[in-house]
């Protein structure tokens, strides 16, 4: 076994026994306290295999309405995500390549970027009403700061050796752009871009909890105002779930697209 | 008679960097020429404009005065037909693609399929001596050798000038010596010419067949000096010979003229 193997399988121990242990000292604790608003990770448990878990491998051992709701959730977060990191590399790629724009739209951004996008929901939903496109729209404003902000500095901290080589070699501009910039600038990105999903998960459930319109966040508010807790915290458990789910697949691309930065990174400590 | 024809010709090169009371004139007055399948060197102290030169002579950078010709072509951009190494290998080589993957990159601007720029790149890499070498990413490899992946890329398109900003630099003197050797062993292969900008006076010599020498800012040629050493060349008898010995010594005297100015 590799030391890299074998480390990896120390962590994921470690990390079993520090939750079982502060699993079992919860259930020790709620069970004793018996305090309406903390359930036992058993009643919760129970919980979920009663609404959100059936044996169905087609559904993907979930039952419909738990995976109408989650379905819609993932759909928002994602769908809003990658207009953000579109949207976010466009303009950073522009702000951090030329002077002028960079200038004019430092005050803007810094504006834009100061309110937290929760506040701007209601907003949008004066605008936009209640439908996708407002959670869309609402979600990706909110998330493409951290790409947009993490590619200009790529572009401005880009080495300018590579460009000059680019241009002894005649590339054109557009293959300069895709072969050289783009692939210089990726790590940096891609730090952007997996803060920017966690802020795509948030602004999603709370835009769902203001808007009402279904999804995780609907869910968690329509257990809230009728005292169920033991489903709020069921709620809470799925999306925990849902976020770690989404930050291992940005993970796992980003390990193997960028295999030759993690491997030049440690060959140089 | 027939003379090799002109491959770079430098007329009255002069360029200032900046306007105003900050302004550095880089390059004052600089020309020379080079015959095809010869090869020259730039010396001259730190300071000189002898990376102006070689920034306008690739296009790079366009003189405020002064025309360049390469090829009997004038420089208006990156002229074709070049392959040019940096002094900085780490920096030179893109740390997301294997050495034969960099390599081969000059090709893909000219539309060459797959399989033809690996063919290439490989030659290339044999050429240099790290044939065995291709999968592994530049930072894997030693400073020597990244610079001969360096070289390898300038060489993959098979140009007809070849352009080296003070190569061996930044690698130790027995690497130096090796990466001298290896190419005097190119150009005599392939009949390539070669302008090298150095600041190493035995280098500038050992590898030419005309010195030119540059003064400090604002840089005029102080000398042209020919080179009369035969090929092929070594490092022990190449560094004994009279005119190696003469014309280095004429070069130290130049240069070091030029540094008593500075404290004078």
């Amino acid at each position: 076994m590799s030391e890299r193997t074998r480390s990896t399988w120390q962590g994921l121990a470690g990390a079993a026994v520090l939750l079982a242990f502060l699993g079992g000292t919860w259930q020790t604790y709620a069970a004793k306290a018996d305090h309406f608003f903390l359930p036992t990770p058993e009643q919760i448990g129970a919980r979920l295999a009663d609404e959100w878990l059936t044996v169905d491998v087609a559904h993907l051992f979930l039952t419909s309405s738990a995976l109408t709701a989650i379905g819609q959730t993932f759909a928002t977060a994602v769908v809003a995500w990658l207009i953000a990191a579109l949207l976010g590399i466009c303009l950073g790629v522009l702000t951090g390549s030329v002077r002028l724009l960079d200038e004019i739209t430092q005050a803007p951004f810094l504006l834009l970027r100061s309110i937290p996008g929760v506040a701007l929901i209601p907003i949008f939903i004066a605008i936009l009403g209640l439908g996708s496109d407002m959670r869309i729209a609402v979600v990706a404003i909110g998330c493409v700061w951290p790409v947009l902000l993490n590619t200009a500095a790529g572009i401005r901290q880009l080495e300018p050796l590579y460009l000059d080589v680019s241009r002894v070699m005649r590339q054109g501009h557009a293959a300069r752009i895709l072969t050289v910039l783009l692939p210089a600038i990726m790590p940096k990105v891609f730090a952007g871009l997996r803060v920017s999903l966690a802020f795509a998960l948030v602004m999603t459930v709370a835009t769902e909890m203001l808007a009402g319109s279904g999804g995780l966040g609907a869910l968690a508010i329509r257990y809230r105002s009728t005292f169920d807790v033991s489903g709020l915290w069921a709620t809470l458990a799925v999306l925990a779930a849902c976020g770690l789910l989404l930050n291992a697949v940005v993970v796992l691309s980003e390990n193997s697209l960028l295999k030759w930065h993690k491997k030049w990174r440690s060959a140089s400590e | 008679m027939n003379r090799s024809p002109i491959i770079v010709d430098v007329r009255h090169l002069s360029h200032t960097y900046g306007t105003g009371p900050g302004k550095v004139q880089a390059v004052l007055d600089v020309s020379f020429a080079l015959e095809s399948g010869k090869s020259l060197a730039i010396v001259g102290p730190s300071g000189a404009g002898k990376t102006t030169v070689l920034r306008c002579l690739t296009g790079l950078l366009r003189p405020q005065e002064g025309e360049l010709f390469v090829a009997g072509e004038r420089v208006t951009g990156v002229p074709e037909g070049i392959g040019v190494v940096f002094q900085d290998y780490s920096r030179s080589l893109y740390p997301w693609l294997s050495s034969v993957r960099n390599v081969g990159f000059p090709l893909r601007a000219k539309g060459t399929s797959r399989s033809e720029m690996r063919r290439r790149a490989m030659n290339a890499l044999d050429m240099v001596g790290l044939a065995d070498m291709g999968a592994k990413y530049p930072w894997q490899l030693s400073g020597g050798m990244q610079q001969r992946v360096a070289i390898a890329r300038a060489l993959v398109t098979e140009p007809s000038l070849l352009v080296m900003d003070e190569p061996f630099a930044s690698v130790d003197a027995q690497t130096r010596a090796e990466l001298e050797d290896l190419t005097l062993r190119i150009k005599q292969d392939t009949r390539m010419s070669m302008i090298t900008v150095t600041h190493d006076i035995d280098e500038s010599v050992y590898l030419s067949d005309r010195v030119v020498v540059l003064s400090k800012r604002p840089s005029v040629v102080l000398a042209e000096l020919p080179v009369e050493l035969p090929y092929p060349r070594d490092q022990i008898s190449s560094k004994a010979h009279p005119s190696f010995l003469a014309v280095r010594q004429l070069v130290h005297q130049h240069i070091s003229a030029e540094k008593m100015k500075e404290v004078s």
